[in-house]
C-alpha cells in the first residue's frame, strides 16, 4: 500500500487511481474507521498515514484470494441451480 | 475471518502442505451435474468470471485446454494446461498455467465426492516450491480484482464482517 512508504495527502492517494478527491475521501474515511489509516489535518490538507491496526500482507492477499474463489464457486452453484431440470 | 465460513456452502481454504493449497466447497446437487458444470465448455463461461471464453477444451486424458479472460480488451489474459487424468464424475487432474510472466504451470487435482444428496468439490493445487504457491495466490488476487480499489473494497467487506 502506498502509505507503507510514508504519509500522503488525499490528492496524492487519489491521483494514481484516477479517483476523485471525494471518492478517495470516502475510502479514507472507511479505512480510518477500521483503524488501518489515521489522518491529521495539516494546514488546509489532510495527511494520511498508516493507522494503529496492521494487517499482515500475506494474510491480506490470501483473504482477497479466498473472496475471489468464493465468488467463482458461488457462481458455479448458481449455474447448477439454474440448470436444474435441464437435460444433461 | 469471514461470516460466511459458517454457512454450509462456505469455501474452505487450506494449505495441506508447504507445496499445496486446497479449496473445498459443497453443492446441493448430484455429482454428475457438478462434474458437468465444471467441465462443460457451454457452462464454464457462466461461472468462471472475467468474460472468459473457451478457446480449447479437449476433455480426455492427454487432451488440453485454454481459456481466455477479458478477450479483446487490454486486460486480456489466458490460462491453459493439459489433462493428465479425466475420470468422470469424480476425478480430474490437469496442469494449470498462466500465460505470461507468472511462472511455470502447477498441477490441479479436482475431486468430487458424493455427500448425502449433494457433492463436495475439492481442488488441490500443487507447486514445485512454496514461493510459487504463494506467488499464485497473490497473482490470483491481483487478477481477480478489477482495479486496486475493488480489491480494497473486498478486503474492507471482510474486515467489517470479521
Amino acid at each position: 500500500m502506498r502509505l507503507g512508504s510514508g504519509s500522503a495527502t488525499i490528492s496524492e492517494l487519489a491521483q494514481p487511481f484516477g479517483m476523485s478527491l471525494t471518492g478517495m475521501k470516502k475510502h479514507v474515511r472507511v479505512l480510518e474507521e477500521t483503524q488501518l489509516v489515521a489522518t491529521e489535518k495539516v494546514g488546509r490538507t489532510r495527511l494520511c498515514h498508516l493507522g494503529p491496526r496492521r494487517l499482515d500482507d500475506v494474510q491480506m492477499w490470501v483473504e482477497t484470494y479466498r473472496q475471489m474463489v468464493n465468488e467463482q464457486l458461488d457462481r458455479l452453484g448458481d449455474v447448477l441451480d439454474r440448470t436444474k431440470g435441464d437435460r444433461q | 475471518m469471514t461470516v460466511d465460513q459458517h454457512s454450509p456452502h462456505a469455501v474452505r481454504f487450506t494449505k495441506p502442505s508447504d507445496l499445496e493449497f486446497r479449496v473445498e466447497r459443497s453443492f446441493d446437487h448430484p455429482i454428475e451435474r457438478v462434474w458437468a458444470a465444471y467441465t462443460d465448455p457451454a457452462l464454464i463461461p457462466r461461472w468462471w468470471g472475467q468474460g472468459t471464453t473457451i478457446d480449447r477444451l479437449d476433455l480426455r486424458t492427454g487432451g488440453s485446454w485454454r481459456f481466455v479472460s477479458n478477450p479483446g480488451t487490454d486486460k486480456e489474459s489466458a490460462v491453459s494446461g493439459d489433462f493428465l487424468e479425466v475420470s468422470p464424475p469424480d476425478r480430474l487432474v490437469q496442469t494449470f498455467g498462466m500465460e505470461g510472466p507468472y511462472g511455470k504451470p502447477f498441477t490441479q487435482t479436482i475431486e468430487l465426492e458424493r455427500v448425502g444428496d449433494g457433492t463436495r468439490l475439492t481442488i488441490t493445487s500443487r507447486f514445485d516450491t512454496t514461493e510459487e504457491r504463494d506467488g499464485v495466490v497473490t497473482y490470483g488476487a491481483e487478477k481477480g480484482a478489477i482495479g486496486g480499489w475493488a480489491r480494497l473494497d473486498a478486503m474492507l467487506k471482510q474486515l467489517a464482517a470479521g
